[in-house]
Protein backbone atom coordinates (compact mmCIF):
# COMPACT_ATOMS: atom_id res chain seq x y z
CA UNK A 1 0.00 0.00 0.00
CA UNK A 2 1.76 3.62 -0.85
CA UNK A 3 2.48 5.93 1.92
CA UNK A 4 -0.51 7.93 3.15
CA UNK A 5 0.10 11.99 2.66
CA UNK A 6 0.82 13.46 6.27
CA UNK A 7 -1.74 15.72 7.73
CA UNK A 8 -0.76 18.42 9.75
CA UNK A 9 -3.06 21.33 11.62
CA UNK A 10 -1.31 23.91 13.15
CA UNK A 11 -2.65 26.69 15.59
CA UNK A 12 -1.78 30.28 16.15
CA UNK A 13 -3.78 33.36 17.50
CA UNK A 14 -7.49 31.69 16.72
CA UNK A 15 -10.57 30.69 18.39
CA UNK A 16 -9.92 26.87 17.13
CA UNK A 17 -13.45 27.01 14.63
CA UNK A 18 -11.75 26.77 11.85
CA UNK A 19 -10.01 23.17 12.40
CA UNK A 20 -13.54 22.69 13.73
CA UNK A 21 -14.93 22.11 10.57
CA UNK A 22 -12.79 19.06 10.16
CA UNK A 23 -14.23 17.49 12.93
CA UNK A 24 -17.65 18.25 12.01
CA UNK A 25 -17.18 16.50 8.89
CA UNK A 26 -18.15 13.48 11.00
CA UNK A 27 -18.68 11.02 8.97
CA UNK A 28 -16.09 12.30 5.85
CA UNK A 29 -13.63 12.51 8.66
CA UNK A 30 -13.16 9.02 9.19
CA UNK A 31 -12.48 8.93 5.46
CA UNK A 32 -10.20 11.51 5.11
CA UNK A 33 -8.13 9.46 8.46
CA UNK A 34 -7.78 6.46 5.63
CA UNK A 35 -6.79 8.82 2.83
CA UNK A 36 -4.00 10.62 5.32
CA UNK A 37 -1.99 10.15 8.04
CA UNK A 38 -2.96 12.57 10.59
CA UNK A 39 0.40 13.57 12.37
CA UNK A 40 -0.33 16.76 14.21
CA UNK A 41 -3.85 17.16 15.31
CA UNK A 42 -3.40 18.50 18.70
CA UNK A 43 -7.34 19.97 18.38
CA UNK A 44 -8.42 16.22 17.38
CA UNK A 45 -5.42 13.86 18.59
CA UNK A 46 -2.24 13.51 21.07
CA UNK A 47 -0.55 11.34 18.52
CA UNK A 48 2.24 13.14 17.06
CA UNK A 49 3.95 11.81 14.09
CA UNK A 50 7.58 13.62 12.90
CA UNK A 51 7.29 15.94 9.62
CA UNK A 52 8.04 16.59 7.25
CA UNK A 53 3.93 16.72 6.33
CA UNK A 54 2.63 17.00 2.96
CA UNK A 55 -0.47 18.66 3.59
CA UNK A 56 -0.48 21.57 6.71
CA UNK A 57 -3.43 23.19 7.71
CA UNK A 58 -2.63 26.40 9.22
CA UNK A 59 -5.19 28.19 11.47
CA UNK A 60 -4.59 31.93 13.07
CA UNK A 61 -3.12 34.77 12.48
CA UNK A 62 1.10 35.67 13.88
CA UNK A 63 0.67 37.66 16.71
CA UNK A 64 3.86 36.93 19.28
CA UNK A 65 7.55 36.91 18.54
CA UNK A 66 7.25 33.40 19.26
CA UNK A 67 5.06 33.03 16.18
CA UNK A 68 8.01 34.23 13.89
CA UNK A 69 10.19 31.61 14.45
CA UNK A 70 7.19 29.05 14.50
CA UNK A 71 5.57 30.10 11.33
CA UNK A 72 8.82 29.55 9.69
CA UNK A 73 9.34 25.83 11.11
CA UNK A 74 6.07 25.32 9.61
CA UNK A 75 6.69 26.42 6.39
CA UNK A 76 10.19 24.20 6.37
CA UNK A 77 8.36 21.17 7.23
CA UNK A 78 5.48 21.59 4.59
CA UNK A 79 5.16 20.57 1.29
CA UNK A 80 1.61 22.14 0.62
CA UNK A 81 0.76 24.84 3.40
CA UNK A 82 -2.91 26.39 3.03
CA UNK A 83 -3.98 28.87 5.41
CA UNK A 84 -7.44 28.27 7.09
CA UNK A 85 -10.19 31.02 7.43
CA UNK A 86 -10.19 34.86 8.48
CA UNK A 87 -7.29 34.87 10.82
CA UNK A 88 -4.66 32.84 8.84
CA UNK A 89 -5.68 34.76 5.28
CA UNK A 90 -5.88 38.23 6.92
CA UNK A 91 -5.04 38.51 10.46
CA UNK A 92 -8.65 38.00 12.34
CA UNK A 93 -10.72 40.46 14.75
CA UNK A 94 -7.62 40.55 16.65
CA UNK A 95 -6.15 42.73 13.65
CA UNK A 96 -8.27 45.31 15.18
CA UNK A 97 -5.06 46.46 17.23
CA UNK A 98 -3.28 47.40 14.28
CA UNK A 99 -5.62 50.64 14.26
CA UNK A 100 -4.36 50.89 17.60
CA UNK A 101 -1.23 50.77 20.39
CA UNK A 102 -0.85 47.28 21.20
CA UNK A 103 0.40 48.30 24.66
CA UNK A 104 -2.89 50.69 25.30
CA UNK A 105 -4.97 47.69 24.62
CA UNK A 106 -2.43 45.76 26.56
CA UNK A 107 -3.20 47.88 29.48
CA UNK A 108 -7.01 47.83 29.08
CA UNK A 109 -7.45 44.36 29.57
CA UNK A 110 -4.29 43.04 31.96
CA UNK A 111 -3.26 44.32 35.24
CA UNK A 112 0.30 42.84 34.48
CA UNK A 113 0.52 43.88 30.66
CA UNK A 114 4.25 43.69 31.27
CA UNK A 115 3.99 40.14 31.52
CA UNK A 116 2.49 39.73 27.52
CA UNK A 117 4.61 38.90 24.68
CA UNK A 118 3.06 39.82 21.90
CA UNK A 119 4.02 41.77 18.73
CA UNK A 120 2.33 45.66 17.30
CA UNK A 121 0.29 43.88 14.67
CA UNK A 122 -1.77 40.56 13.96
CA UNK A 123 -0.76 39.76 10.44
CA UNK A 124 -1.82 36.55 7.86
CA UNK A 125 0.18 33.70 7.64
CA UNK A 126 1.51 34.56 3.68
CA UNK A 127 3.13 38.33 5.60
CA UNK A 128 5.87 35.50 6.83
CA UNK A 129 6.14 33.24 4.46
CA UNK A 130 4.93 31.41 1.39
CA UNK A 131 1.39 30.37 1.28
CA UNK A 132 -0.16 27.39 -1.36
CA UNK A 133 -3.79 28.08 -0.66
CA UNK A 134 -5.91 30.63 1.52
CA UNK A 135 -9.59 29.72 2.32
CA UNK A 136 -11.52 32.71 3.48
CA UNK A 137 -14.63 33.50 5.96
CA UNK A 138 -15.42 33.74 9.74
CA UNK A 139 -15.23 30.23 9.46
CA UNK A 140 -14.91 29.37 6.03
CA UNK A 141 -17.48 26.74 4.97
CA UNK A 142 -16.92 23.27 6.21
CA UNK A 143 -17.08 21.99 2.46
CA UNK A 144 -14.66 24.39 0.86
CA UNK A 145 -12.02 22.94 3.77
CA UNK A 146 -12.80 19.67 2.55
CA UNK A 147 -12.57 20.54 -1.26
CA UNK A 148 -9.05 21.98 -0.45
CA UNK A 149 -8.06 18.59 1.25
CA UNK A 150 -9.81 16.27 -1.54
CA UNK A 151 -8.11 18.87 -4.12
CA UNK A 152 -4.76 18.35 -3.01
CA UNK A 153 -5.41 14.49 -2.70
CA UNK A 154 -6.21 14.53 -6.16
CA UNK A 155 -3.31 16.74 -7.68
CA UNK A 156 -6.22 19.64 -8.54
CA UNK A 157 -6.24 22.82 -8.36
CA UNK A 158 -8.83 24.68 -6.61
CA UNK A 159 -10.69 27.57 -7.37
CA UNK A 160 -10.70 30.76 -6.02
CA UNK A 161 -14.22 32.44 -5.38
CA UNK A 162 -14.28 35.59 -6.61
CA UNK A 163 -17.77 36.38 -7.00
CA UNK A 164 -19.42 38.72 -4.12
CA UNK A 165 -22.15 37.38 -1.50
CA UNK A 166 -24.91 39.08 -3.67
CA UNK A 167 -24.54 36.40 -6.50
CA UNK A 168 -25.38 33.67 -3.73
CA UNK A 169 -28.33 35.79 -2.62
CA UNK A 170 -29.34 36.08 -6.59
CA UNK A 171 -28.95 31.91 -7.16
CA UNK A 172 -30.97 31.92 -3.59
CA UNK A 173 -33.66 33.78 -4.40
CA UNK A 174 -33.35 36.43 -1.50
CA UNK A 175 -34.57 39.81 -1.48
CA UNK A 176 -32.45 42.10 -1.22
CA UNK A 177 -32.12 43.63 2.23
CA UNK A 178 -29.98 46.52 0.85
CA UNK A 179 -32.20 48.23 -1.63
CA UNK A 180 -35.75 46.60 -0.46
CA UNK A 181 -35.19 47.15 3.37
CA UNK A 182 -32.33 50.13 3.86
CA UNK A 183 -30.11 47.35 5.53
CA UNK A 184 -26.53 48.35 5.50
CA UNK A 185 -24.83 45.38 3.62
CA UNK A 186 -21.12 44.66 2.73
CA UNK A 187 -21.93 41.73 -0.18
CA UNK A 188 -21.64 43.39 -3.07
CA UNK A 189 -17.76 44.22 -1.99
CA UNK A 190 -17.79 40.81 0.09
CA UNK A 191 -16.36 37.24 -1.02
CA UNK A 192 -19.09 34.55 -1.41
CA UNK A 193 -18.34 31.30 -0.26
CA UNK A 194 -21.12 31.73 3.04
CA UNK A 195 -24.49 30.92 0.82
CA UNK A 196 -25.66 34.48 2.08
CA UNK A 197 -26.13 33.08 5.33
CA UNK A 198 -27.06 36.81 7.03
CA UNK A 199 -28.96 38.06 4.47
CA UNK A 200 -30.71 35.06 4.01
CA UNK A 201 -32.11 35.73 7.79
CA UNK A 202 -32.85 39.51 6.77
CA UNK A 203 -29.35 40.76 8.27
CA UNK A 204 -26.86 42.58 6.78
CA UNK A 205 -23.48 41.06 5.72
CA UNK A 206 -20.64 41.94 7.93
CA UNK A 207 -17.91 40.96 5.81
CA UNK A 208 -16.56 37.99 7.40
CA UNK A 209 -15.34 36.25 4.06
CA UNK A 210 -13.37 38.82 3.28
CA UNK A 211 -13.31 41.54 0.50
CA UNK A 212 -14.29 40.08 -3.21
CA UNK A 213 -12.39 40.62 -6.03
CA UNK A 214 -12.04 44.16 -7.10
CA UNK A 215 -14.59 45.07 -4.59
CA UNK A 216 -15.86 48.62 -5.28
CA UNK A 217 -16.51 49.77 -1.81
CA UNK A 218 -16.37 53.86 -1.92
CA UNK A 219 -19.72 53.17 -4.39
CA UNK A 220 -21.11 51.08 -1.04
CA UNK A 221 -19.82 53.89 1.16
CA UNK A 222 -21.45 56.44 -0.42
CA UNK A 223 -24.94 54.35 -1.13
CA UNK A 224 -24.51 53.83 2.78
CA UNK A 225 -24.27 57.61 3.85
CA UNK A 226 -26.26 59.22 0.98
CA UNK A 227 -29.63 56.59 0.87
CA UNK A 228 -29.13 54.98 4.46
CA UNK A 229 -27.69 57.92 6.31
CA UNK A 230 -24.86 56.41 7.98
CA UNK A 231 -22.73 58.67 9.13
CA UNK A 232 -18.09 58.38 8.27
CA UNK A 233 -18.15 56.70 11.67
CA UNK A 234 -20.91 53.97 10.89
CA UNK A 235 -18.44 53.64 8.02
CA UNK A 236 -15.47 53.66 9.50
CA UNK A 237 -16.86 50.48 11.53
CA UNK A 238 -18.76 48.64 8.89
CA UNK A 239 -14.99 48.29 7.41
CA UNK A 240 -13.35 47.55 10.42
CA UNK A 241 -14.56 44.46 11.50
CA UNK A 242 -13.38 40.89 10.77
CA UNK A 243 -11.41 42.05 7.78
CA UNK A 244 -9.91 45.24 8.90
CA UNK A 245 -6.87 44.23 8.13
CA UNK A 246 -7.31 43.22 4.40
CA UNK A 247 -6.36 46.17 2.08
CA UNK A 248 -9.31 46.72 0.54
CA UNK A 249 -11.08 47.41 3.69
CA UNK A 250 -8.46 49.28 6.13
CA UNK A 251 -8.01 51.21 2.85
CA UNK A 252 -11.69 52.50 2.70
CA UNK A 253 -12.20 52.15 6.88
CA UNK A 254 -9.04 54.55 6.83
CA UNK A 255 -10.85 57.08 4.26
CA UNK A 256 -13.71 57.38 6.48
CA UNK A 257 -11.39 57.87 9.29
CA UNK A 258 -9.20 60.91 8.15
CA UNK A 259 -11.65 62.59 6.19
CA UNK A 260 -13.25 64.10 9.20
CA UNK A 261 -10.04 66.24 9.92
CA UNK A 262 -9.42 64.26 12.81
CA UNK B 1 2.84 3.73 46.49
CA UNK B 2 6.24 5.07 47.14
CA UNK B 3 9.24 7.25 44.25
CA UNK B 4 8.79 9.68 42.21
CA UNK B 5 6.76 10.24 39.33
CA UNK B 6 7.24 13.46 36.77
CA UNK B 7 3.86 13.86 34.46
CA UNK B 8 5.36 16.26 31.94
CA UNK B 9 2.48 17.43 28.56
CA UNK B 10 3.84 20.20 26.67
CA UNK B 11 0.81 20.56 24.69
CA UNK B 12 -2.72 19.60 25.77
CA UNK B 13 -4.65 17.88 23.65
CA UNK B 14 -8.29 17.51 22.32
CA UNK B 15 -8.79 20.89 24.12
CA UNK B 16 -10.23 24.30 22.94
CA UNK B 17 -7.05 26.69 23.42
CA UNK B 18 -3.70 26.24 24.22
CA UNK B 19 -1.63 24.72 27.63
CA UNK B 20 0.88 22.82 29.40
CA UNK B 21 0.70 20.98 32.26
CA UNK B 22 3.60 20.12 34.66
CA UNK B 23 2.88 17.73 37.75
CA UNK B 24 5.80 16.03 39.97
CA UNK B 25 4.35 13.54 42.33
CA UNK B 26 6.15 12.47 45.45
CA UNK B 27 4.89 9.05 47.22
CA UNK B 28 1.79 8.92 46.01
CA UNK B 29 1.20 12.81 46.54
CA UNK B 30 1.29 15.85 44.21
CA UNK B 31 4.54 17.90 45.28
CA UNK B 32 4.19 20.38 42.68
CA UNK B 33 2.12 21.53 40.07
CA UNK B 34 2.16 24.16 37.35
CA UNK B 35 -0.16 24.54 34.62
CA UNK B 36 0.04 27.30 32.17
CA UNK B 37 -1.90 28.85 29.47
CA UNK B 38 0.20 30.26 26.12
CA UNK B 39 -2.70 30.87 24.68
CA UNK B 40 -1.97 34.25 22.93
CA UNK B 41 -4.23 37.37 23.93
CA UNK B 42 -6.76 38.92 21.38
CA UNK B 43 -8.13 41.82 23.15
CA UNK B 44 -11.54 41.28 23.10
CA UNK B 45 -12.24 43.76 25.86
CA UNK B 46 -10.44 46.68 24.43
CA UNK B 47 -11.19 46.62 20.83
CA UNK B 48 -15.38 46.24 22.25
CA UNK B 49 -14.75 49.90 23.21
CA UNK B 50 -15.77 52.09 20.99
CA UNK B 51 -17.86 49.45 19.22
CA UNK B 52 -21.81 49.99 18.51
CA UNK B 53 -23.83 47.89 21.04
CA UNK B 54 -25.37 45.86 18.44
CA UNK B 55 -22.28 44.55 16.87
CA UNK B 56 -21.01 43.23 20.51
CA UNK B 57 -22.59 39.68 20.01
CA UNK B 58 -21.08 38.98 16.59
CA UNK B 59 -17.62 40.23 17.90
CA UNK B 60 -17.80 38.10 21.15
CA UNK B 61 -19.14 35.21 19.36
CA UNK B 62 -15.81 34.59 18.10
CA UNK B 63 -14.21 34.11 21.13
CA UNK B 64 -14.40 30.65 20.75
CA UNK B 65 -15.06 28.54 18.20
CA UNK B 66 -16.06 25.54 19.72
CA UNK B 67 -18.98 27.70 22.19
CA UNK B 68 -19.84 30.99 20.23
CA UNK B 69 -23.30 31.25 21.10
CA UNK B 70 -22.11 31.14 25.12
CA UNK B 71 -20.16 34.27 24.28
CA UNK B 72 -22.74 35.92 21.50
CA UNK B 73 -25.48 35.35 24.55
CA UNK B 74 -23.60 36.56 27.40
CA UNK B 75 -23.03 39.62 25.19
CA UNK B 76 -26.50 40.03 24.22
CA UNK B 77 -27.65 39.98 28.02
CA UNK B 78 -24.83 42.14 29.03
CA UNK B 79 -26.49 45.08 26.48
CA UNK B 80 -29.54 44.24 28.03
CA UNK B 81 -28.95 45.15 30.94
CA UNK B 82 -27.01 48.16 30.39
CA UNK B 83 -30.13 49.32 28.54
CA UNK B 84 -32.71 48.00 30.91
CA UNK B 85 -34.29 45.76 28.73
CA UNK B 86 -35.76 41.96 29.54
CA UNK B 87 -36.46 39.80 27.03
CA UNK B 88 -39.40 37.27 27.69
CA UNK B 89 -41.59 35.24 25.65
CA UNK B 90 -41.55 33.20 22.32
CA UNK B 91 -37.96 35.01 22.00
CA UNK B 92 -36.69 33.99 24.88
CA UNK B 93 -37.55 30.24 23.93
CA UNK B 94 -35.95 30.52 20.98
CA UNK B 95 -32.65 31.90 22.57
CA UNK B 96 -33.05 29.19 25.49
CA UNK B 97 -33.43 26.56 21.90
CA UNK B 98 -30.20 28.65 20.68
CA UNK B 99 -28.23 28.03 23.92
CA UNK B 100 -29.63 23.98 24.45
CA UNK B 101 -28.51 22.81 20.62
CA UNK B 102 -25.00 24.25 21.05
CA UNK B 103 -24.80 22.52 24.46
CA UNK B 104 -25.75 18.86 23.01
CA UNK B 105 -23.62 20.39 20.01
CA UNK B 106 -20.76 20.91 22.34
CA UNK B 107 -21.33 17.79 24.70
CA UNK B 108 -21.46 15.20 21.63
CA UNK B 109 -18.33 17.06 20.53
CA UNK B 110 -16.54 16.51 23.73
CA UNK B 111 -17.82 13.16 24.55
CA UNK B 112 -17.11 11.14 21.64
CA UNK B 113 -14.85 12.93 20.07
CA UNK B 114 -12.66 14.66 22.62
CA UNK B 115 -12.79 12.77 25.97
CA UNK B 116 -13.91 9.41 25.50
CA UNK B 117 -10.66 8.14 23.70
CA UNK B 118 -8.90 8.97 27.00
CA UNK B 119 -11.20 6.75 29.01
CA UNK B 120 -11.37 4.05 26.41
CA UNK B 121 -7.18 3.96 25.59
CA UNK B 122 -6.97 5.44 22.54
CA UNK B 123 -4.89 8.88 21.37
CA UNK B 124 -7.74 9.88 18.87
CA UNK B 125 -11.25 9.31 17.94
CA UNK B 126 -9.80 8.27 14.46
CA UNK B 127 -8.36 5.31 16.51
CA UNK B 128 -11.40 4.81 18.42
CA UNK B 129 -13.35 4.76 15.25
CA UNK B 130 -11.25 1.32 14.19
CA UNK B 131 -13.17 -0.55 16.62
CA UNK B 132 -15.96 1.50 17.56
CA UNK B 133 -16.90 3.16 14.00
CA UNK B 134 -20.60 3.89 15.80
CA UNK B 135 -18.80 6.42 18.43
CA UNK B 136 -17.41 8.85 15.95
CA UNK B 137 -19.94 8.48 13.28
CA UNK B 138 -23.05 8.43 15.94
CA UNK B 139 -23.83 11.67 16.00
CA UNK B 140 -24.67 12.33 12.21
CA UNK B 141 -26.77 8.90 12.30
CA UNK B 142 -29.06 9.65 15.41
CA UNK B 143 -28.45 13.16 16.09
CA UNK B 144 -28.89 14.82 12.52
CA UNK B 145 -27.09 18.57 12.28
CA UNK B 146 -26.36 18.95 16.11
CA UNK B 147 -22.80 18.50 15.36
CA UNK B 148 -22.01 21.14 12.37
CA UNK B 149 -21.18 24.19 13.69
CA UNK B 150 -20.08 25.80 10.64
CA UNK B 151 -22.10 27.05 7.75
Amino acid sequence: MARRPKLAVWKFTSCDGCQLCLLDLEEELLTLAEKLQIAYFMEASRAVARGPYDLSLVEGSVSTPEHLQQIQRVRRASRFLVAIGTCAASGGIQALRNFAAVEDYAAQVYDRPELLKVLAESTPVSQHVPVDLELHGCPPNKHQVLDAVVAFLHGRRLPQESASVCLECKRRGNICVLTAHGVPCLGPVTRAGCGALCPTYHRGCYGCFGPKETPNTSSLSRWFSQRLGQSEADLVRAFRQFYANAKAFKKESEAHEYIKGG
Amino acid sequence: MTGKKTIKVDYLARVEGEGRLYLRIRDGRVAESRFAIFEPPRFFEAFLRGRRFTEAPDLTARICGICPVAYQMSATHAMEQALGVKVEGPLRDLRRLLYCGEWIESHALHVFLLHAPDFLGYQDAFQMARDHPVMVAFPSRTLPGTMSSCP
